[in-house]
């Protein structure tokens, strides 16, 4: 999920502290965050920093834009799948390294993208946020289409073992009908259809493929014992639940 | 939580840019405007400005001369009574890091009457008077305006006896220098005013900031100090910078040896960096030379602006060991940070002790 944050005009240390708590939410992948001077730029690439995110800089008129994105999202032909773990491991080491380079060039050597003098006046902030999105439109909650919403790991009430292969030959069938949804989310029983030795797992890792976002409730995913073996970027929370179901133009929960 | 903070107005740090020593301005700002003024001397005034002593020392008689210095700025901390605490210790610190002793003190205070009540200002002047006494100095009076931003300091006078006052030109060269608390306010500050900082943490912090530099001086004095100052708004690098070029002599900082407050290092990773902190680091980096490489979070806190922070101590080395036992008795964590040598004037190099196995300083926050 994609943040956008205007801070500019705070006091420190207001925008670290609200792009940190931006950051607590393992769902969000990349904060695109205003900030007004260099001390809040410099900030937040320490703030990227241990969060193993990237973080970069763009110089506009008068104020930073700071773009702040998880490792395992940098590169968007991984699948960031729970298969493509060790994969993501090599990510992250170089990124690390290059974000050291970053901080050690510091202050005057920063690796701002200056607007060049010829483009055209700077849109406002709110045009820009929004050609953000629209970019990244698989990505961004707002307009999002369709959202699948599984609150429980069968389809419909009815003997337990034949409801969890419905619900299997449900998502299967969305899939192969080629209409993918913006995001699948699971909460309660349903967080257990992503665990790794699910039926269903693997049509969940082809949804993702296909840039569906899957996400799990953290809470739910810890009260069945699931947290630990679920990639990061996939544990969400309510608030960000219920920010997708009034985001979404349909709902669908079988 | 007191009573003033229950009732509704804001809190006294909302409003604040920079906390403490971290509002100072910037040392490149300072310098260009300190240039044009004409520098005074009299046979009487015993420092001067160029060497950037903490204090002036005025000599009266041939036995006593007389310390004079001020101090203040914003509210560090939502507490009143405990921002006129910090504000006093830090005031008064600068007699001791010339050796002397506070007789007077007079307070600074603005405040905006229409924004808190008065019982707020009140508990702002209880804390500074407390402290004060506690320095055994007398209070004395003061000055208040209104202003939209609460500021609070005083105006402090001590007494010291001419030929063993402290300044920070005289170290030798094998000099080592002791340094009398951690390091990390001004991150630790950031912490605090953004919820970051566990209890024991933010004890810690508070209690460094409302200590006194009057027993580690009084120990001090047993030994023979040939330099002094105190940690301030300039960072622990931008005072050894000072104390190396007013001494003439090169600083090898032990960066692995620098005491750091608790959780302040884990802070400054994520970026709860006071500008003041990247003001001092782009002054005094064209005096630093890193030997080793440096962890990005401990250079922050070397240059992290320090509110009522630690005195720097240059005895013998044959003495150093003894005075940081004496040291260590008290509660405030102290260490030898470092040693001077002949060099380039003012120069200062980051590595680590000598007979220390590590290349690298990651430096070492206790847990806490």
């Amino acid at each position: 999920m994609i943040k956008t944050a205007d801070l500019r005009g705070l006091i420190c240390p207001e925008p670290v502290l609200r792009t940190k708590r931006l950051f607590d939410d393992m769902s969000v992948h990349r904060v695109e965050a205003l900030v007004d001077d260099e001390v809040c730029v410099n900030n937040l690439k320490r703030l990227s920093h241990s969060l193993d995110a990237s973080a970069t800089v763009h110089e506009r008129d008068g104020y930073f834009e700071v773009v702040m994105e998880r490792a395992e999202h940098r590169h968007p032909h991984v699948e960031t799948t729970m298969g493509s773990a060790l994969q993501g491991e090599g990510d992250r080491g170089a990124a690390r390294a290059g974000t050291r380079e970053d901080l050690a060039g510091d202050l005057s050597a920063q690796p701002i993208e200056k607007q060049r003098p010829g483009e055209s006046k700077e849109p406002s902030a709110g045009q820009r946020v929004e050609a953000a999105r629209s970019d990244e439109a698989s990505k961004a909650p707002g307009r999002i289409g369709t959202v699948i919403f599984l609150a429980k790991d069968t389809f419909g009430d009815g003997d337990p073992a034949f409801s969890r292969t419905l619900i299997n030959l449900f998502l299967q069938s969305v899939l192969q009908s080629g209409l993918v949804p913006r995001a699948i989310l699971l909460a309660n029983s349903g967080v257990k259809l992503m665990a790794p030795d699910s039926q269903t797992q693997v049509v969940l890792q082809d949804f993702q493929a296909k840039g569906c976002e899957v996400l799990a409730c953290g809470l739910c995913l810890e009260f069945y014992g699931l947290k630990d073996r679920i990639a990061r970027d996939q544990i969400t929370n309510m608030y960000s639940i219920v920010e997708y179901l009034f985001a979404a133009d349909k709902v669908l929960t079988p | 939580m007191t009573d003033t903070q229950r009732s509704g107005f804001a809190k006294l740090t909302a409003s604040i840019k920079a906390a403490g020593c971290a509002a100072k301005m910037s040392p490149t700002e300072l310098a260009e405007v300190l240039r044009a003024l004409p520098s005074l001397s009299s046979p009487n005034l015993l420092t001067g400005m160029e060497n950037f002593e903490d204090a002036a020392v005025y000599k009266i008689t041939e036995d006593i001369a007389i310390i004079q210095t001020t101090d203040f700025f914003p509210p560090v901390v939502d507490d009143p009574y405990t921002f006129g605490r910090i504000a006093a210790v830090n005031a008064l610190s600068d007699v001791y890091a010339m050796g002397g002793a506070p007789i007077l003190a007079l307070n600074i205070l603005c405040f905006p009457t229409c924004d808190y009540p008065l019982s707020v200002a009140r508990e702002i002047l209880r804390g500074g008077a407390d402290t004060v006494a506690e320095a055994g100095a007398v209070m004395a009076g003061g000055h208040s305006i209104q202003l939209p931003e609460p500021i609070y300091g005083l105006c402090v006078t001590g007494v010291v006896h001419p030929a063993r006052m402290l300044t920070n030109s005289g170290a030798r060269v094998g000099d080592v220098v002791v340094l009398s608390k951690p390091v990390g306010t001004g991150v630790g500050l950031l912490g605090l005013k953004g919820g970051q900082l566990s209890e024991t943490q933010r004890e810690e912090l508070i209690r460094n900031l409302t200590t006194l530099n009057n027993r580690s001086l009084e120990i001090a004095l047993r030994y023979q100090v040939h330099a002094a100052t105190d940690v301030t708004g300039f960072g622990l690098i931008g005072h050894l910078h000072e104390m190396a070029c007013a001494s003439g002599l090169e600083f090898a900082l032990w960066a692995d040896s620098v005491p750091l407050l608790p959780g302040t290092q884990a802070l400054a990773q994520q970026g709860f960096v006071p500008a003041a902190a990247y003001s001092n680091r782009r002054a005094y980096q064209p005096f630093v030379n890193n030997k080793i490489d440096v962890d990005e979070s401990l250079a922050d806190l070397l240059y992290d602006p320090q509110t009522a922070g630690g005195l720097l101590f240059c005895v013998d080395q044959m003495q150093a060991e003894n005075l940081l036992q004496e040291l260590q008795q008290l509660e405030m964590t102290s260490a030898a940070i470092g040693t001077f040598r002949s060099g380039t004037a003012g120069a200062v190099e980051i590595g680590v002790r000598s007979g220390h196995a590590e290349t690298r300083a990651e430096g070492h926050d206790k847990d806490g």
